[in-house]
C-alpha cells in the first residue's frame, strides 16, 4: 500500500446522488475528496454530463491525450445504483483516438458499486511511476502496487483482485491492449462488459493504472423504500412485452441475421450487400447462438437481462471458456457480416479475446475487415502478415490477426491503433478502405436505412457512435421523423430531440435497451422519487441539451470542428443493388440538425444566446472570446 | 396465399403461437390486419417491424397474392 486517504465528514446519502467526487493524483499520490453543489446534478444530471462540465473546468486545451495532464473520469449515472433502472457508468477523457472529446458507456456492476461506496465520480490525474491500482473501500481510498498484475489479461486480473478483496469487489480493469496503449482499447468490468469506445483504455494504460477496485459496504440505494418499490412494480408492468421478451431471450444478438440482409449491417467492410455477398447467415441467428449459451446474464439489478453466458467451447480451434459473454449485435456484425464470417465459434472466441485483451469489439472487427480488404487488393501480402492468408471469411485468419493485435506483434502492431493509423502506416492508398470518422471506426448500423445515423456519426463530438441517437416514442418529446428514408428534409428537430433524450438516458445511467422496453415518459418520476426534486420532462430534456453543448464545447476548444470531418462514401452513397440503393442528402441532414441546435452551420459554435439560455454563460468565452 | 413468419419471441406471445403459416389471400389484406389478429395492439404493435418480400414495409400496405410477410421486433442501437 502506498497511499491512503480517509475523507472527512464522509456520509453516504440515501438518494440518487452522494454529492461527492474524489480526485486521485497519481503523480503526487494525493487523494482529494470534494463536495459538489446540488445544482450540478440538476444541470448536468450525472455520468458524462457531470464529466463534461468538470473536464471543461479542470483540463486545459491541447494536452497530450496519453500524457499526465489528461484526466480520466469514471462517472456513474444519476439513477445508477438505485432500483429504478440505473446500471451504467461512463468513462470520460480527451480521446487519444480522435484528439477531441472522448467518452465510453458501460454496464456491468462497477457504476452502481462506485455510487454505493459514496462517490458520484472518480477523477484520475497525473501518471503513476509504476503500475498501480486504486482501491476504494467507502471512504478509505488507496493507491496499491500492481506490478504483479501488469501484463495479465483483464478477466484474470479481475479474478485475482476479487480473490484479494472479496467477491463483492467490482473491478474496472484494462487488459494488455490498454497497457500497450492501443488506441482501440477499452476498460472492462464483470469479465467482459466494456467501456469500449474513444480509446479510454489507452488513457488508463498511459497513467499506469491497471484497475480501479471498489468494495462498498452497502448494496443498494433506497432498496427498501416502499414508494420506490411501488414505482418499480408499476413501471415493470408497463414494459413493452414483445421487446422485453426479445431482449431477454436473444439480447441484441437476435437482430444479427435479419440485419445482415435488411441493409442495417455493413457487409464486407461496407463494400458489400448482404443479400448478394453474405447469403449464408445460418450461424448468426439468435436461436443458433443460444444453443451455445447456458444461462442468462444481467447487469446490476437489470429487470431485462439481455445478456447470456456460454457453455464451455467444444471446438479446439476456438476454446472459449464456460461463461464467456454472448457477443452483442455489434460484435456479431463486426466479426461476422463485416468479414463475411458465418463461423459462430470463431465470433464467440473473438469476443472472448477482445475481453481478455481489452479491445473495443467494434473497432477491432472493423480493423480486421480493413486489413482483409487491403490484403485482397494487394496492399498487404503474406510477407506482411507472417504468412496469414487474410481473406474474406477466413475465420482462422481473423483470430490469428486479432491475437497479433493484442500482442502488438508484427502486422498486429500496425492494426492495434485502428484503421486510420494503420492506413497511414500501410500507405499506397490504404485510406480508401479505412471506414472511420475522425479516427474512430464506424459502428454496425447503416445510415442509408436510418439517415440520422449519418448525422450523428459525423457531428457528435464522439464520432461514429450509434448510441447517441434514438427516436424514442414514449418519451413524448421527440417529433416523428419522415417515414421515407430518402427524405432528408424535416429531420433536424427530430434528431436534436432524439439526441437530447439519449443524453438524459446516458447521464442518468439508464440503459438504452431497458428504456426501449420501459415507459420513458416516467423518467422524471424515477429521478424525482430518488432525489426529492420536481423536475419535468422538459427540464430534463434541457439538461440533455446542456450536455450536448458541453461535449461540443470541449471538442471545439481542442480546435476540432466536427463539420470538417469526412464520413466514408460507402456509408451514404447508393449501392448498385440490395436494400440500400439510396444516396443521402447529407448537406440537408447536417444543416437542418445544426439549425435546430442553434449551432453555427460552418463552425458549429453554439450561439451566445443558446449558451446563455442553457445557463452556461461562463462558458461563452470558450468559443466567442472574452 | 400469403406466407407469414413471426420472429420466435413474437410467436410465443401471439394468438396463433406459430412461427410460420399461410393465410388465404383476400383483397385489401394488410400486415396490420395480421398483427391485430395475432393480438398485438397499442405500444406492443408499434414495436413490430414489417418486412414484405424482404423489404421493410408500412403495416398499412395492401398485400398481393403470394406475398411473404415477416414480423420482426424493432430495436435501435445494439
Amino acid at each position: 500500500m502506498t497511499t491512503t486517504a480517509q475523507t472527512s465528514e464522509y456520509t453516504k446519502e440515501e438518494k440518487a446522488f452522494n454529492g461527492k467526487i474524489v480526485t486521485v493524483n497519481l503523480s503526487t499520490e494525493e487523494i482529494v475528496p470534494e463536495q459538489l453543489p446540488e445544482e450540478y446534478y440538476r444541470k448536468y444530471i450525472g455520468g458524462y454530463g457531470l464529466g463534461a462540465r468538470l473536464l471543461l473546468d479542470r483540463m486545459p486545451p491541447g494536452v497530450d491525450p496519453l500524457g499526465p495532464d489528461n484526466i480520466l473520469g469514471f462517472f456513474p449515472g444519476l439513477l445508477t445504483g438505485t432500483p429504478l433502472f440505473g446500471q451504467r457508468f461512463q468513462v470520460v477523457c480527451k480521446s487519444p483516438l480522435t484528439g477531441g472529446w472522448g467518452d465510453a458507456n458501460c454496464g456491468g456492476d462497477f457504476g452502481p458499486k462506485l455510487k454505493h461506496a459514496g462517490w458520484d465520480g472518480l477523477l484520475l490525474v497525473g501518471r503513476a511511476e509504476k503500475p498501480v491500482y486504486i482501491l476504494i473501500e467507502d471512504d478509505q481510498i488507496s493507491i496499491q502496487d500492481a506490478a504483479d498484475l501488469w501484463g495479465v489479461d483483464a478477466i484474470e486480473a479481475e479474478r485475482r483482485l476479487q480473490e484479494r478483496h472479496g467477491k463483492k469487489a467490482s473491478v474496472a480493469v484494462i487488459g494488455p491492449a490498454g497497457e500497450k496503449l492501443s488506441l482501440i482499447s477499452g476498460i472492462c468490468n464483470d469479465h467482459g462488459r466494456l467501456a469500449a469506445r474513444s480509446g479510454v483504455g489507452a488513457v488508463m494504460g498511459s497513467k499506469q493504472v491497471k484497475a480501479v477496485v471498489v468494495v462498498p459496504s452497502r448494496a443498494i440505494i433506497l432498496g427498501a423504500d416502499k414508494e420506490i418499490r411501488q414505482i418499480l412494480r408499476e413501471n415493470l408492468n408497463d414494459f413493452v412485452k414483445p421487446l422485453t421478451d426479445f431482449f431477454r431471450t436473444f439480447g441484441t444478438t437476435g437482430i444479427t441475421a435479419a440485419s445482415a440482409h435488411n441493409g442495417d449491417s455493413p457487409v464486407k467492410n461496407w463494400g458489400g450487400v448482404g443479400q448478394v455477398d453474405f447469403v449464408e447467415v445460418t450461424e448468426l441467428q439468435g436461436p443458433v447462438v443460444n444453443q451455445k449459451m447456458e444461462k442468462h446474464y444481467a447487469c446490476w439489478h437489470c429487470p431485462v437481462a439481455c445478456g447470456a453466458e456460454s457453455v464451455e467451447s467444444t471446438n479446439e480451434r476456438y476454446p472459449y471458456p464456460r461463461h464467456t459473454h454472448r457477443p452483442e449485435y455489434e460484435t456479431m456484425a463486426s466479426f461476422g457480416t463485416m468479414n463475411l464470417n458465418n463461423n459462430l465459434d470463431s465470433i464467440i472466441y473473438a469476443n472472448h479475446l477482445c475481453n481478455l485483451y481489452g479491445f473495443d469489439t467494434i473497432s477491432a472487427g472493423a480493423t480486421i475487415s480493413f486489413a482483409i480488404e487491403c490484403f485482397e487488393n494487394g496492399l498487404l501480402t503474406k510477407e506482411d502478415t507472417d504468412g496469414i492468408d487474410l481473406r474474406w471469411g477466413n475465420h482462422e485468419a481473423i483470430i490469428q490477426i486479432l491475437e497479433k493485435m493484442g500482442k502488438r506483434e508484427g502486422i498486429g502492431d500496425v492494426l492495434a491503433d485502428g484503421v486510420k493509423r494503420a492506413a497511414e502506416r500501410i500507405g499506397r492508398g490504404a485510406e480508401q478502405f479505412a471506414m472511420h470518422v475522425d479516427g474512430q471506426e464506424l459502428p454496425m448500423h447503416d445510415p442509408r436505412l436510418q439517415p440520422e445515423y449519418y448525422t450523428t456519426y459525423k457531428l457528435d463530438p464522439t464520432p461514429a457512435r450509434h448510441t447517441q441517437y434514438e427516436g424514442n416514442r414514449r418519451w413524448g418529446l421527440v417529433p416523428p421523423a419522415p417515414k421515407d428514408r430518402t427524405q432528408a428534409e424535416g429531420r433536424g428537430a427530430h434528431h436534436k430531440a432524439a439526441s437530447e433524450y439519449m443524453h438524459v438516458v446516458n447521464a442518468g445511467g439508464m440503459c438504452q435497451f431497458i428504456m426501449m422496453c420501459a415507459n420513458t415518459a416516467n423518467i422524471p418520476q424515477w429521478i424525482n422519487a430518488t432525489t426529492g426534486w420536481d423536475m419535468t420532462r422538459e427540464e430534463l430534456a434541457q439538461a440533455g441539451e446542456r450536455i450536448a453543448n458541453l461535449r461540443l464545447l470541449f471538442q471545439l476548444r481542442e480546435g476540432k470542428n466536427p463539420r470538417e470531418r469526412q464520413v466514408p462514401q460507402r456509408a451514404y452513397v447508393a449501392q448498385d443493388t440490395g436494400p440500400n440503393q439510396v444516396t443521402l442528402e447529407t448537406e440537408t441532414l447536417e444543416r437542418e440538425y445544426l439549425e435546430a441546435c442553434d449551432w453555427d452551420p460552418a463552425t458549429m459554435k453554439p450561439s451566445r444566446e443558446k449558451l446563455a439560455a442553457l445557463g452556461l454563460e461562463d462558458l461563452i468565452p470558450v468559443v466567442h472570446g472574452a | 396465399m400469403v406466407k407469414v413468419r413471426l420472429f420466435p419471441t413474437l410467436a410465443q406471445r401471439s394468438n396463433s403461437g406459430r412461427e410460420q403459416y399461410e393465410v388465404p389471400y383476400q383483397a385489401g389484406l394488410t400486415p396490420g390486419d395480421i398483427i391485430r389478429r395475432e393480438g398485438f395492439t397499442g405500444e406492443d404493435a408499434e414495436y413490430i417491424v414489417v418486412m414484405v418480400n424482404n423489404e421493410q414495409s408500412d403495416p398499412d400496405r395492401t398485400l398481393q397474392d403470394g406475398d411473404q410477410v415477416e414480423l420482426l421486433v424493432s430495436i435501435q442501437g445494439g
